[in-house]
């Protein structure tokens, strides 16, 4: 108990709490949600924040297709978790390969896979997930795989630069004269010690996965309807701003708060795993 | 200075080149505009005669040349979306979204900088606190939903700004501020740890020793040093800009390359895509090589290796 | 002894607030450079030379440092009431400082010459072309060769022995009264220290410049210094010209000292260094700090901390094993 007191010392509060309750909406987001998030009720459409339909009170309103607004939240937030988590996974994954074998090997490896690095770095994320969404076509995991190639970039770049830092260290220096195998001073040297930066980094970077599922599903390319997704919520919601603003607000507000609270806690990671953690 | 100017240019244009063929085979992998443009239900005989028109059924590698070749004319053909030569709809396009980007930047730099480096000079004072917090808003936040909620507020609620197209001063101000939200949150974080680290290093502190007045250390020396890493993110700002131009000119109907980009995704509108992609990657290897220039005169370190 | 001296110190305590505690890098420091006088200062790393230096300047790293006791006397006034502007108009041009490592003490954005100008132009007034020609006259007061050429350049076109050249060029550049060296020749190589060492000396000479200079390697002070102060953990405990230093060390840590220099003629197999190691400077011992590293230790040493005992002339010591020579 005492050893997880020490590890979670100084953890913003707030943030953990509503992170902790957009996991938990996640997972049981369906389940827990007052009211089918996808059942028709156009006689109650467009109801206000705490108004009441036939079938009770709508906390956050609903929409025009009279759906509860906080119901479809809740539903919504599966899809921002789940694409965030494993578009992250992937580029993180993609990315560490690439660096790992870049700052390892030198040479010509590291020139090439350094060259394409910088050319993804000079085009805008967006512009690169627009395209490839033309291409692939739009769709959950499509998303996922959109994002992850898109995405790898700046793990790469980081984790080169800590392999270019730990292979000069002693120990690997003593595993290559000791005649261990190239794949095997990978894994079990120079990996693990890569995985806090690495940690760090996708902490860091979830919070722009999720904003960027949202966008490409807001212009309609990411997540297709009828699985509720927060972006499309908000698309919806642009033709009623005048008369039902809250369609489109609350949802922007959840991906908000979600994206604020990782952030946060994402800093606070930071800081705990390596205050020597320099941000660029 | 000249050769790695030479070597930069070069560079450039290889780039540009291969950027040109991914993008030709990337597009035509991506369906068929017969298909979008003329319907699912029109007949088969229609969507070949639309191909034949188009050049559509001749073989890929020939496809390219021809369009290299009229490429290089300034010929890139037609838009089948607008009928229009898709190089000056793109052209006219792209000015609307400098305009706008261009005041986006300035807003952001003026602010982002600022701020940042009085949060570094002054840590724990009020500057510091506003950027902050700002930084994390900014950077929490979707873009289109600011626009939105601005849209909500400023447009539909008190009526004081037009909710969309392009026209008067008052027309840039919304897009702007949501074009600039995001990045001036970047700007703001990069100035200010930057500035922090210029401020412990030894030069700085020798400068203190030689009894230099603090304004001084600050203005001239610091900020100099400080600028590098500065510039280098504002440079990488305006290419993200350029690409959440896309969001917001949807939002707020801007006539800009964003918005004209995802019309021409959604048609499969191949000439237009193309001519987009090709003007886009000029920009943004034209700017990545003024940085290049800029940075050669700031640091005289890369400019005698 | 009581000429009027130069710089006066009188226990000088200087610390750091921590979050781990209160450092006392210097605790109780007490010395005096006469004019024209080259005092040297010496000790390991951690014994509290730099903060000293630091400390004379004010410059002490905020907020953490900070100046809690003692007098810093400059021609009788004490520095330690001055304002703050009063203490940048001081720096550079009363008392100059020469930093320790010249790769990084250098703005590498500026041309030396914009860089050797800037306290030319705020402490002595002088601009344009009348600068440029008195940046060319001290680069090569401090052998710098084609001094025009090289005014234009930057520092990292240049050697770490032009480099520090340069920086000493700074320091003279305003006429101080006091100068201050920080271990200026710890980041060169054999060759360029003996040449930074043998310039400085001429300059001081010429000018009769006062110096302190601190370093931790012996053979500097042979060459360079007058008096020589020896530092451990954070206070002075032998004071000595340098002669009566290396013929007659009293304190057992000077003696320690005098023993690891190895010798050419010396046919010792393995080089002598102290046993043990430097006190922790947030829980300093009571007694004498040197004590548990003391070859000769007595009983007192650890009880409490040895008076100052006068052994010749200007050559004093504090240790209990000579308390009793008074």
């Amino acid at each position: 108990m005492t050893k997880l007191k020490a590890a979670l010392r100084g953890i913003p509060v707030g943030a953990a709490v509503i992170l902790t309750v957009v996991v938990f909406l996640g997972f049981f987001g369906g389940l827990l949600a007052p009211y089918s998030p996808t059942a028709l009720n156009t006689p109650g459409m467009l109801l206000g924040p705490f108004s009441h339909s036939s079938k009770g009170l709508h906390i956050l309103g609903t929409d025009q297709l009279g759906r509860d607004i906080l119901s479809r939240i809740c539903a919504g937030t599966r899809v921002s978790l789940i694409v965030g988590l494993s578009a992250v996974f992937l580029a993180g994954a993609i990315g560490s390969i690439l660096g790992i074998l870049a700052g390892y090997f030198g040479g010509w490896v590291d020139t090439l896979i350094m060259r394409v690095t910088d050319a993804m770095f000079s085009l805008p994320f967006l512009v690169l997930a627009l395209v490839l969404a033309a291409v692939i076509g739009p769709g959950f995991s499509n998303i996922v795989l959109i994002l992850g190639l898109v995405g790898w970039a700046a793990y790469a770049r980081l984790i080169r630069g800590e392999v270019l830092r730990i292979k000069n260290e002693q120990f690997v220096k003593y595993a290559k004269i000791a005649g261990t195998r190239t794949v095997v001073v990978l894994a079990r040297h120079i990996f693990p010690n890569v995985t806090n930066s690495l940690i760090v980094m996708a902490t860091l970077r979830l919070g722009i996965m999720i904003i960027a599922e949202a966008s490409l599903t807001f212009l309609g390319l990411g997540v297709q309807p009828p699985t509720p997704a927060w972006g499309s919520m908000v698309a919806e919601g642009r033709m009623f701003l005048s008369t039902a603003w809250w369609i489109s607000a609350f949802p922007g507000l959840a991906i908000l708060l979600t994206v604020m609270s990782v952030n946060i806690l994402g800093d606070w990671l930071r800081v705990r795993l390596d205050p020597k953690f320099r941000q660029t | 200075m000249q050769r790695y100017l030479i070597r930069r240019f070069f560079h450039a244009v290889i780039t540009l080149f291969l950027v040109s063929i991914l993008v030709f085979v990337l597009v035509r992998l991506s369906g068929d505009p017969a298909f979008v443009l003329l319907g699912p239900d029109a007949p088969p005989e229609a969507r070949e005669a639309f191909r034949r028109d188009w050049g559509l059924d001749k073989p890929i590698v020939y496809q390219y040349g021809v369009w290299l070749v009229r490429g290089l004319h300034g010929d890139f053909g037609e838009s089948m979306l607008r009928k229009q030569p898709a190089l000056t709809l793109v052209l006219s396009h792209l000015w609307n979204t400098l305009q706008l980007v261009l005041v986006a930047m300035s807003f952001s730099v003026v602010f982002g900088v600022a701020i940042g480096i009085a949060s570094a000079v002054k840590p724990s004072g009020t500057a510091d606190w506003l950027g902050r917090y700002f930084s994390l808003l900014g950077q929490s936040a979707p873009t289109f939903w600011v626009g939105i909620m601005l849209m909500l507020l400023l447009a539909a609620t008190w009526n004081l700004l037009p909710t969309s197209g392009k026209s008067g001063i008052e027309t840039f101000l919304m897009p702007a501020f949501t074009l600039g939200w995001f990045s001036t949150a970047a700007v703001l974080r990069i100035s200010r740890s930057s500035m922090l680290d210029v401020l412990e290093s030894e030069y700085i502190k020798s400068a203190r020793a030689m009894g230099l007045p603090q304004s001084l250390v600050i203005l001239k020396y610091a900020l100099r040093n400080a600028a590098i890493t500065v510039m280098t993110m504002i440079s990488l700002q305006f290419i993200a800009l350029l690409g959440s131009s896309v969001i917001v000119e949807t939002v707020f109907a801007w006539p800009g390359i964003g918005r004209l980009g995802v019309e021409a995704i959604f048609a499969r509108d191949f000439p237009l895509i193309q001519a987009l992609t090709m003007v886009f990657a000029a920009v943004f290897i034209s700017v990545n090589l003024l940085v290049d220039i800029l940075y050669g005169y700031i640091d005289p370190r890369i400019r005698y290796t | 002894m009581n000429t009027a001296q130069l710089l006066e110190v009188r226990n000088l305590k200087s610390q750091f607030h921590t979050r781990r505690g209160v450092v006392k890098a210097v605790d109780g420091v007490s010395f005096s450079v006469g004019q024209g006088e080259v005092l040297g200062i010496v000790g390991e790393s951690g014994s509290g030379k730099s903060i000293t230096c630091l400390s004379i300047l004010r410059l002490l790293p905020k907020p953490a440092g900070r100046i809690v006791a003692g007098e810093i006397r400059l021609n009788g006034e004490d520095l330690l009431t001055k304002s703050e502007a009063e203490m940048q108009g001081y720096r550079g041009s009363r008392i100059a400082m020469i930093p320790q490592d010249p790769m990084s003490s250098l703005n590498p954005v500026f041309t030396i010459g914009d860089q050797m100008a800037a306290p030319l132009k705020y402490h002595l007034g002088l601009v344009g072309n009348r600068a440029a020609e008195k940046v060319e006259e001290l680069l090569a007061k401090v052998n710098i060769p084609s001094p025009k050429q090289r005014s234009k350049q930057y520092p990292h076109q240049m050697s770490g022995g032009m480099r520090q050249r340069i920086l000493g060029g700074i320091g003279i550049s305003c006429d101080p009264i006091l100068l201050i060296a920080d271990e200026p020749t710890t980041a060169l190589d054999v060759i360029s220290q003996d040449q930074f060492i043998w310039m400085l000396k001429a300059i001081q000479v010429e000018r009769s410049l006062s110096m302190i200079w601190v370093t931790h390697d012996m053979s500097v002070v042979a060459k360079a210094c007058d008096r020589v102060a020896v530092m451990y953990a954070g206070r002075i405990v032998e004071t000595a010209p340098v002669d009566a230093l290396f013929n007659a060390p009293a304190h057992p840590y000077t003696i320690g000292l005098m023993r690891s220099i190895p010798e050419l003629s010396d046919s010792r197999e393995e080089l002598f260094s102290i046993p043990g190691q430097p006190p922790d400077l947030l829980n300093l011992p009571d007694g004498c700090q040197f004590a548990p590293r003391c070859d000769q230790m007595k009983p007192v040493c650890l009880e409490k901390y040895p008076p100052e005992t006068i052994l010749g002339e200007r050559h004093s010591v504090n240790c209990w094993l000579k308390a009793d020579h008074d």
